[in-house]
């Protein structure tokens, strides 16, 4: 039913789509490396490594990753400096070396556009079957494992709105639903959140920008199945996000850019009998580098690095090391600029 | 105009299909605890008559609860013994069963023989009569045969399997005992540890490391004869009959379900809920209750009883045994005896 219903959405938006302008669209190849897929913690490499079940038929903790995806846009509707429009991506990622990280995202916005940094745009983002690791099915068994995966389909809503000479602010709000495939339903959260980021154009340097993001994380499985539901996992996140992009002055590249997101997560359990999430919190923090080169006017290559490191506070240190890990990914991306206008 | 027009319609559409999803929904039972009867000691054993429950309770003795109304008809705590002024406390009841037909109830401190008393009278102390079968005696289940007379098949953790036809007599001082008149016991090279007979056809025996024997009967009282013996993982400590197999509980090593055909060389048997420690197994129709120890019961759908499938581990603290009473569970458990519904 669920396939039924996309095939329907699909052919009744794409029926609907006028053909008077041009269709951009860009495909992109990616191939990047990251050296820890399953975001094992240094105790659980041990563990792993001599019990090589909880690495879930994978041979190696680390993976090379290919990622094929195409972007595409499509006005729909002009009248001066007024315009909607439509953006759509979808995307195929593989990671050659973890038999069960496969996935393919996806997305839309719908954009309406007034002026210069004035729009509101109405997102649509989809995250399928996304892997995480093996974990015990505890609603039904101690020890048996079973691979983990969760699908996300966020909805927000963005408004842009320019503010003095160089300056524009994003405000939005979303509602992301994150569920898990059978058997761990008893981590479905649904998320609600609200997101505010004030961009800023240097002259003859760039952009920066500064966003903060506040949300609650509700775990409507919560007592809704067996055993392992009963761990209450919502949380409360907050999160602020500075990136920073060098696109002049710079010799050679066309863009050197530099950010930080760091995510402060706390539980809400305050069960004894649940130490794994009672007075648990950590601090996700990720750091990313990144060089873009145009090769050719409709061609361009970005380098980009990511450390990520995730610090776990518990009362109980088995908990801080069991959930506390380190990442390093690189990836190279190939990005291909075409449009299709036979009108 | 048409083409915003379009577009609206088309943003809209967009939304309504592709904006929510709806969540996975497992294949999983639930369960709801109706009440918890609070019994002072462990409740390690329970028998039910109609709406009645009689419960060893550990070093609490018995007690006996109306399962309707969640509430404590009488506890006996402690029992006269003939000839003796002072009652005998109970020191750890482990097993029970009764005979309601000649208002008996047998009674059963591990590893001892069997105590047989009379609950015809309620009061605060039960009427003791004598000690029957032996010493190492694991577990027991009788039927009552006739106005004072029951049979009773034993799991004998030393000697096999015994059973006895028992009538009441007189210990020549005036004192009623109930006396064997029949009976005898089969060896068994294996350590007896649970039993269960459905009293017309069979007699099922868990025997430890060698697994689970079964005997037939033509009928009550009639010689048991050995149809075979199944070996299994781990030990087999209790078994339950079902209508076409044994349930075996196998501790450590999960739980089997044996076809009869296989205790005569044609059948075969099903090792299920393999990771977990299974102390006892109650069935009824197509639902198997697990206790499970300290991570409460584990439910499995016996539809199929050649093929179980798990329906969800429900952590309701530590428990020993469970008996189904009508479509709800009766669950032994360090908290008390609890009562759940099962939602399929």
């Amino acid at each position: 039913m669920f396939c039924l219903k996309n095939k329907i959405f699909y052919f009744l938006i794409l029926s609907c789509l006028p053909a008077k302008t041009p269709f951009e669209y860009t495909i992109g190849i990616t191939s990047g490396y990251d050296n820890n897929v399953m975001r094992f913690s240094s105790e659980e490499f041990h563990e792993a490594a001599k019990d090589t079940k909880l690495m879930g038929g994978a041979a190696n903790f680390d993976s090379f990753v290919y990622r094929i995806g195409i972007s595409g846009k499509k006005s729909i509707w002009e009248s001066g400096k007024k315009e909607l429009f439509i953006n759509g991506m979808v995307n195929w990622a593989d990671y050659r070396h973890n038999p069960e990280r496969k996935y393919w995202s996806g997305g839309l916005d719908v954009t309406y556009r007034w002026g210069s940094y004035k729009n509101i745009k109405y997102s649509l983002r989809h995250l399928d079957k996304f892997y995480l690791r093996h974990y015990v099915d505890r609603d039904v068994s101690a020890t048996s494992l079973a691979p983990c995966a969760f699908t996300d389909r966020n909805n927000y809503v963005t408004l842009t709105q320019k503010f003095g000479r160089g300056q524009w602010v994003n405000f939005g709000a979303g509602y992301l639903q994150r569920y898990y495939d059978i058997p761990f339903t008893e981590f479905d959260l649904d998320i609600v959140y609200t997101r505010g980021k004030i961009n800023k154009r240097v002259k003859k340097v760039g952009t920066v920008a500064f966003q903060f993001e506040r949300g609650h994380a509700t775990n409507v499985t919560f007592e809704k199945t067996a055993k392992a539901s009963g761990f209450d996992r919502s949380y409360e996140t907050m999160e602020w996000y500075l990136p920073v992009r060098i696109q002049k002055g710079i010799p050679f590249l066309n863009e050197i850019g530099v950010s930080t997101r760091v995510e402060t997560r706390v539980y809400e359990a305050e069960d004894p009998d649940d130490p794994l999430h009672s007075g648990r919190n950590h601090v996700d923090s990720k750091y990313d580098l990144w060089i873009k080169k145009n090769l050719t006017e409709s061609m361009k290559v970005t380098l980009s690095g990511r450390y990520r490191t995730r610090v776990t506070e518990s009362v109980y240190d088995w908990v801080t090391d069991l959930k506390s890990f380190n990442q390093l990914q690189f990836w190279c991306k190939v990005e291909w600029d075409l449009v299709y206008d036979r009108y | 105009m048409t083409a915003i027009k379009q577009s609206i319609f088309s943003s809209l559409l967009m939304i309504y299909f592709g904006g929510c999803i709806e969540p996975n929904t497992e294949d999983l039972w639930s369960i709801s605890v109706e009440g918890i009867m609070q019994t002072e000691g462990f409740a390690r054993d329970v028998v039910l008559n109609d709406n009645t429950a009689f419960v060893a309770a550990g070093q609490a003795g018995i007690q006996v609860w109306d399962l309707y109304n969640f509430s404590l008809i009488i506890k006996y705590e402690n029992h006269m013994v003939a000839g003796s002024i002072d009652p005998r406390e109970f020191e750890d009841l482990s097993v029970i069963d009764i005979d309601p037909f000649n208002k008996l109830l047998f009674l059963n401190e591990s590893n001892q023989n069997v105590g047989v008393f009379s609950y015809a009278q309620i009061e605060d102390t039960l009427i003791y009569f004598n000690q029957i079968m032996s010493a190492g005696t694991k577990d027991f289940i009788s039927f009552s045969i006739d106005s004072n007379k029951f049979i009773m098949y034993s799991a004998d953790n030393d000697d096999g399997m015994k059973w006895h036809l028992y009538a009441q007599g007189d210990d020549g001082f005036g004192h009623i005992v109930y006396e064997p008149f029949g009976g005898d016991e089969i060896y068994t090279p294996g350590a007896p540890e649970g039993i269960d007979s459905d009293g017309k056809d069979y007699i099922a025996l868990a025997v430890d490391q060698l697994g689970v024997e079964l005997y037939s009967i033509d009928s009550l009282g009639a010689d048991p004869a050995l149809v075979g013996g199944v070996d299994t993982e781990g030990n087999a400590e209790q078994v339950t009959l079902g209508t076409i197999g044994v349930y075996a509980a196998c501790d450590d090593a999960g739980a089997y379900f044996i076809h009869f055909e296989t205790f005569s060389g044609t059948g075969n048997s099903t090792r299920f809920a393999k990771d977990l420690t299974v102390d006892h197994i109650a069935v009824n129709g197509n639902v198997a209750a697990l206790s499970i120890g300290s991570k409460g019961i584990a439910l499995y759908d016996v539809t199929d009883p050649s093929s179980p499938v798990e329906r969800g581990i429900f952590d309701i603290g530590y428990t020993y045994k469970s008996q189904f009473w009508g479509e709800k569970l009766v669950v032994c458990s360090r908290e008390g005896l609890q009562i759940l519904t099962i939602e399929q």
